[in-house]
């Protein structure tokens, strides 16, 4: 396991108006490891992951004090860009939300919109290859003209992910992406998250304790704002530290 | 960890309140076992030989409920951190209980067959390390069913004085032995001596359980050394 520090959180506290969503979270989130983040609903797992790309900017109500450093940068510097900072900080959502546009133009809108393409054997080149990472070509490959809409669920999730491949991230969120898939394609979404950490950092936020067994190296358990515990997801999982945690793991608390 | 609350599934507690039953009622079943060993020791019954061979396959079929208990629960509620350690030390419960159960029948065939009665004094020893056990059996199941680790270290802890009784008697036979060699004797003696280091072993195996019970409470496996009593032999 490497320890080269990826994602570093500072006394986060992130308030909705008057309501405080986050209260003094410390997290530190590693290269190419995977992170889960657990808790019941409501407790600021969602809140917390859009701090890392600063999709909270487009909540007019969202204040916030604290740090969240990438490479030891503070993203919330005036002097980073948001929309280049999502291109390194990819994310995939719960449902998956192809746009109404077809397999080919999903994975292209990215590299179009950021010109990250010299010419049309470039982006087929991109298409194809972020299609590949997302284990998803050979499913399609007759199809990539066709509407993305009208692939599985599975496949329109493995869609989103090749989309989100294809500016090249170097952080990878994901919000519960496996909530809406059988578990044939959960298996799938998780064997590839497995390959993607070899290049990529995944923080996933997963409301499956097995889940977040399966597939990451470090846990991070959060509760009513607060960041309980965090550590590596085998002593989580079978011995952890606070009460509150072997509460939540063992379903004793909802 | 504190005092666990229940689970929000209450089928969920249930299942292990169950499981635990199972190891409380398979445990007081040795417990009975070693009650008639000390008898037979006392006095060769031989009726009540036949008592502990008669309940010993209950103790097997209490294994193997277990088991099946511990994988259905597994199976079904992919239990979790303590949950986890509910059943897996269940499982390691019963092997030691079904290996004391082996042990006090063994035990109980040795006296039977044995060529003479013993020396008083040796008899008299070997009924006091028979109590000793049993002490450490009432309290081992005591931790188990209280969750008290505690309780449990200090079975652990307790497990060296039978260790010393042992090694006293040991002694004690094998004077016994040289002061009057002859063939019967000898042969009434290697017996005891079996019987002796079988005991001390049955010990060992409560103290097996009273890891097993520090562990599920804890999480943590005892890695300091047991304390010893006993020598080489």
């Amino acid at each position: 396991m490497s320890e080269s520090l990826k994602i570093a959180v500072k006394n986060l506290n992130v308030f909705y108006g008057k309501k405080q969503a986050l209260f003094d979270i410390n997290l530190n989130i590693f290269s190419n490891e995977v992170t889960s983040l657990i808790g019941p609903s409501g407790c600021g797992k969602s809140t917390l992951i859009k701090c890392f790309n600063r999709m909270n900017d487009l909540v007019e109500i969202c204040k916030y004090d604290g740090e969240v450093l990438i490479d030891g940068k503070n993203i919330n510097d005036t002097s980073t860009d948001p929309v280049s900072l999502r291109t390194r900080v990819g994310m995939v959502f719960q449902k998956p939300n192809p746009f109404p546009k077809s397999v080919y133009d999903n994975i292209a809108y990215g590299p179009k919109l950021h010109g990250m393409y010299k010419n049309k054997d470039d982006l087929d080149e991109i298409v194809v290859s972020s299609l590949q990472k997302a284990g998803l070509f050979n499913e399609v490959k007759d199809r990539l003209f066709e509407p993305g809409t009208g692939l599985s669920g599975g496949q329109q999730q493995r869609l989103c992910i090749a989309r989100a491949l294809a500016v090249n991230p170097e952080i990878i969120l994901m919000d519960e992406p496996c909530s809406a898939l059988d578990p044939i394609a959960t298996a799938k979404i998780e064997e590839l998250i497995e390959e993607l950490k070899e290049k990529y950092t995944i923080v996933i936020v997963t409301h499956s304790m097995q889940q977040a067994a399966r597939v990451s190296n470090r846990t991070a358990y959060m509760h009513m704002g607060e960041l309980v515990e965090t550590g590596l997801t085998k002593n989580i999982f079978s011995n952890p530290e606070h009460a509150k945690t072997q509460d939540y793991i063992t379903g004793r608390i909802g | 960890m504190s005092e666990q609350s229940g689970h929000i599934v209450s089928s969920f507690d249930d299942d292990i309140a169950s499981i635990r039953r199972s190891v409380t009622k398979m445990a007081t079943l040795v417990e009975e076992q070693y009650k008639l060993l000390h008898h037979i020791i006392d006095t060769g019954s031989a009726s009540t030989v036949e008592d502990v061979l008669e309940n010993e396959p209950k103790l097997d079929e209490f294994d193997g409920k277990i088991r099946d208990q511990v994988i259905t629960f597994i199976t079904l509620r992919s239990p979790m951190a303590i949950d986890l350690r509910e059943g897996l030390t269940a499982l390691k419960i019963s092997t030691d209980l079904e290996r004391l159960g082996d042990y006090c029948k063994n035990i109980s065939l040795r006296i039977q067959a044995l060529e003479e009665i013993p020396p008083a004094e040796i008899k008299n020893e070997i009924l006091r390390m028979t109590v000793m056990v049993q002490g450490q059996l009432k309290r081992v199941i005591d931790a188990y069913v209280t969750k008290n680790k505690d309780k449990a270290l200090e079975v652990r802890n307790a497990d060296a004085a039978i260790d010393q009784h042992y090694q006293m008697i040991y002694n004690q036979i094998i004077e016994d032995i040289k002061s009057k060699p002859n063939k019967i004797k000898t042969l009434a003696n290697t017996k005891l001596l079996f019987t002796i280091k079988t005991i001390e072993r049955a010990g060992d195996h409560i103290t097996n359980i009273a890891e097993e019970i520090f562990y599920t409470v804890t999480g943590e496996i005892l890695t300091t050394p047991r304390p010893k009593g006993e020598s080489e032999q």
